[in-house]
């Protein structure tokens, strides 16, 4: 943590935008994933997957599979221990339901696993998946969330589980509940002027990360359960892993070389890690097990549908006198982040407008869909759409410009976030730059003057603004340690368990202990891929690993200067204070320097001394959770004889605290803005009435391409966050939230359509148009 | 034996200039065959050549080879992301400029994406944003949302239109 008497020494590297430490892998072809190893003596794993939505598994004969020449291993739900867990990727036991097996006998959606092979040759393990026969009990199934809490509905989990949440009506479908009011709602009500209230539903989407979920899978040496997997939460699967196979912490290891993206779908212990682990278990020899493309979008969890429904009172002078969000969140068959997601959907988006009466109310609901999961935002996309399109809702219905009426209400530095009950997290916002992040994005487009109107009459143009807020790292749960050590040649090695799946974690790792001792990038070696290489760390989530790992990894870095200089003094007789670190010298109050690199080897050779190895560690768990903010303002232009629209522009002003690597940081705002384009106005899983998708592959899933981008602007307007490494807050998901709610006021503002369900589709915006409902 | 049957055997390619003998007994497709001859830098992103990410130049021509038989391409030069190291294994201008755009963040998807942008620079020297957008209209990219790896296109065709022209007909 920087203390503000240590603020100033925030020296480069720390604010540049350094290239990444693992880049010439990247752009030469030579980084290492999972798959990119020889494989060749490996058994091929093959997953058979479940046709129907819902079904008991009467029987499950594999005799003729497991003839099949050169077949290893057929496992069903009869070959896999009999405990019941939870995939959702949080330190045990996780806020989620034991509600799953590896294999289960009953199915609960289109695509889960029913059993899995291992054979000699891909070919062989095709031909036995086709020869396991099933006899399945169809049961009645339910894909609509609302459907699923009705009387007459199938009970989908009925089975008593371990770890119920707060809420739970297993017999209704019910996975949780939650209720949490400030002030007196009626009260707020009562005082309002006017009362607004409109539902907002947004769809399913996957977050596609471009390398496939994929494990290997072998009993190394040691006789310990070795993977090799894509997970950005290493140290959570081997210890989730170790629990589900009762195995001993030590006798598993995860290796997580290079990861091809993640956006929280790796958050989870993914189906593909524990079948590769049951196969290599069963046969004792090394097991690959990669989902096609097919198989990922169709069966690994998704962003959970939600229906939210805001009621809002208001004053004509624009104060908001009471909010109440209400939210019924799809978790799909199995529970996983149904609790932490829904809880997150309303209380992050709620956090803008610090009125003293609001009320969330919500439950997440189970169906024979694939499950939800953790998506980038996580429930903040559902909640920010549907907040952020009703506040222009509210502005409309007293005569306000929606921005005067954020302006008036917006929380400020000093206001407290509007935290679960159950969050452990301090409330008092310290650095809170969304007001500037709003004037940025309007300044941008003259908002005042109102959009020019396109040359041709036939296109009305439009702007809608959204603000966001997210979090970094979940307080009281978030834990980090890093070691640091001074080699002999002036170099660091830092270890830290981070899940570095591309955002450049381990390249602000590297800065910030750089900037510390005053070292270039490239004199810092950051190892972050192996379980027995690093300490605890829970990975990659939560917006945590600038804030939480950073905290560590800085904390280690300058224990580690502690001793360095403490060591020095000792050595010449000086004051330890007085003693520079710059540019990877000592520098001495005589005006003397010594390199680094000669100090440790001489400090290691034991000259004028003992022998000494330089090395320091530091951890970070914290009850805070400094927020960080955007702005997102989307110009789009609608064609009024059509209904089809064009986004335009999308500006995008985000208060991240300090950027430790800005050009690093604009890469996640610009992906994050453009992730959630495609949420907004193309991206949709959908399911036919028996629950089978509706998609057969990527080429039928709508993401953005190159040519589809709009104008992206980005501005990072800095704040200094006091309790992060050199001010640093996150800043890898609060630019996913505002698109959807941006342009839909947007198309609102040019043709006066409200479209309140995602995605924003031109056939909606014709509808509306036309006056249909 | 002879690739050209389309049926067994192995094929004869050049991959980034060195002669290599691939497998193609088992109807392999070209990633498959290469990635097994150690190529792991042709990516599989979709397996139905929608992603891009295996992108490779055979003969000049921009290829799924996910899609690609690899017994249909005996004879060929094929060219992958390496290719595009000189001989001292230095940085492509376009390797460069990706790294100082923080273009690559996962990195999954960029060697179908340099190739494509290689593609691009052999046919035009001062490419439009909107023509590098075109280009690139064949691959997803999940992390970055294109803007730096366009600006890096651009810059990168700026560096090699101001070298020699040499330097783009390579």
């Amino acid at each position: 943590m920087t203390s503000p008497d240590n603020a100033a020494d925030a020296h480069a590297p720390v604010g540049e935008s350094v290239e990444k430490v693992d880049g010439w892998g990247l752009v030469t072809g030579n980084a290492r994933y999972t798959d990119d190893v020889p494989t060749e003596n490996a058994l091929a794993g093959h997953v058979l997957r479940s046709p129907h939505a819902h079904a008991r598994i009467e029987s499950i004969d594999t005799d003729t599979a497991e003839a099949i020449p050169g077949v290893r291993a057929v496992l069903t739900h009869e070959d896999v221990p009999a405990g019941r867990f939870t995939r959702t990727g949080f330190p045990y036991p996780a806020p989620a339901p034991f509600d799953e097996r590896v294999l289960n006998e009953t199915v609960r959606f289109v695509g889960e696993p029913v059993a899995a092979v291992a054979a000699r040759t891909p070919e062989a393990a095709e031909r036995a998946v086709d020869a396991i026969d099933v006899e399945y009990d169809v049961r009645k199934a339910v894909f609509d969330a609302d459907a699923a809490m009705e009387p007459d509905a199938p009970t989908i989990h009925p089975d008593e589980y371990e770890n119920e949440q707060d809420g739970a009506d297993p017999e209704r479908n019910v996975v949780c509940a939650a209720r949490h009011e400030e002030g007196d709602l009626e009260a707020g009500f009562e005082e309002a002027d006017a009362v607004v209230e409109r539902e907002y539903e947004t769809q399913v989407v996957q977050h596609l990360p471009l390398e496939v979920n994929t494990a290997i899978a072998w009993i190394d040496e040691r006789e310990r359960l070795t993977l090799r997997t894509t997970t950005q939460v290493s140290h959570i699967c081997r210890d989730t892993i170790a629990r589900a196979f009762d195995l001993n912490r030590t006798d598993v290891r995860v290796i997580k070389p290079r990861v091809g993206g993640g956006f929280g779908v790796r958050q989870d212990v993914l189906p593909v890690q524990f079948l590769a682990a049951a196969l290599a278990l069963e046969t004792g020899e090394k097991v690959r097990l990669r989902n096609e493309r097919s198989e990922d979008l169709h069966a690994s969890q998704t962003r959970h549908a939600q229906d939210v429904t805001v009621k809002t009172g208001v004053r004509d002078d624009g104060t908001i006198t009471a909010m109440h969000v209400d939210v019924t969140s799809n978790t799909g068959a199995y529970g996983c982040h149904g609790f932490a997601v829904l809880s997150n959907a309303a209380h992050e988006p709620m956090s803008l407008y610090p009125c003293e009466n609001r009320l969330f109310t919500g439950r997440a609901v189970y169906t024979n869909v694939t499950p939800g999961g953790a998506m980038r935002g996580y429930g903040a996309v559902q909640g920010t759409f549907g907040i952020e399109s009703h506040v222009d809702e509210v502005a409309d219905a007293i005569g306000m410009d929606p921005v005067e009426l954020r302006r008036h209400n917006l929380v400020q530095a000093g206001d407290e976030s509007f935290e679960p009950e159950f969050s452990e997290s301090k409330r008092r916002l310290e650095s809170v730059g969304v007001g500037d992040c709003l004037d940025r994005v309007c300044d941008a487009v003259d908002w005042d003057d109102g959009p020019d109107e396109p040359d041709d009459e036939r296109y009305q143009r439009g702007y809608g603004v959204a603000l966001s807020m997210a979090k970094s790292g979940v307080p009281s749960s978030e834990f980090a340690r890093a070691h640091v050590t001074l080699e002999t040649d002036g170099t660091l090695t830092v270890r830290v368990g981070i899940g570095d799946t591309g955002q450049g974690s381990e390249t602000v790792m590297a800065q910030i202990a750089a900037g510390v001792f005053g070292l270039d990038v490239d004199s810092v070696h950051v190892t972050a891929d192996d379980t027995d290489a690093t300490p605890w760390d829970n990975g990659a989530y939560a917006s945590s690993t600038t804030y939480v790992s950073g905290n560590a990894t800085e904390k280690a870095a300058r224990d580690l200067a502690v001793q360095v200089r403490d060591l020095a003094a000792e050595r010449f007789d000086v004051p330890a204070d007085a003693i520079e670190l710059v540019e990877g010298d000592l520098r001495l109050p005589s005006g003397e320097s010594l390199s680094l690199g000669q100090f440790a080897e001489e400090a290691f050779i034991g000259e004028g001394g003992p022998k000494r190895r330089l090395t320091a560690s530091g951890r970070h768990f914290t009850a805070l959770s400094p927020k960080p903010f955007a702005a997102q303002l989307a110009v789009v232009d609608v064609d009024t004889e059509t209904g089809e629209f064009e986004v335009v522009r999308l500006a995008n002003a985000v208060d991240c605290g300090t950027a430790i690597n800005p050009e690093g940081a604009r890469g996640q705002v610009i992906g994050g803005a453009v992730m959630g384009l495609g949420q907004a106005v193309s991206e949709e899983l959908s399911v036919d009435a028996e629950g089978v998708p509706e998609h057969r592959g990527l080429r039928d899933y709508e993401v953005i391409h190159a040519p589809d981008l709009p104008d992206l602007d980005v501005e990072l307007v800095e704040t200094h966050e006091p309790t992060g490494p050199f001010g640093a807050k996150s800043v890898g998901e609060v630019s996913v939230l505002g698109p959807a709610p941006a342009i839909a006021n947007a198309v609102r503002d040019a043709v006066g359509v409200r479209i309140d369900d995602l995605p924003v589709t031109p056939a909606k915006v014709w509808a509306g148009m036309e006056g249909e409902p | 034996m002879d690739g050209n049957d389309g049926s067994a055997g192995t094929v004869s390619v050049r991959v980034n200039g060195e002669p290599v003998t691939l497998a193609a007994e088992r109807g392999e497709t070209l990633i498959e065959s290469l990635r097994n001859a150690g190529h792991y830098e042709v990516k599989n992103g979709c397996d139905e050549g929608v992603c891009g990410s295996c992108n490779v130049l055979c003969d000049g021509e921009l290829t799924r080879a996910c899609l690609t038989p690899a017994s249909r391409c005996d004879g060929a030069d094929v060219t992958t992301v390496k290719g595009l190291l000189d001989d001292d294994n230095g940085l492509h201008a376009l390797q460069e400029e990706f790294l100082e755009h923080g273009a690559a963040q996962c990195g999954f998807c960029i060697p179908g994406v340099l190739v494509a942008a290689y593609h691009l620079l052999q046919r035009t020297t001062d490419p439009s944003d909107a023509e590098i957008a075109d280009a690139l209209s064949g691959n997803v990219c999940r992390c970055t949302g294109y803007a730096q790896q366009i600006e890096a296109i651009r810059d990168a065709a700026t560096r090699l239109d101001r070298a020699e022209p040499m330097e783009v007909e390579r």
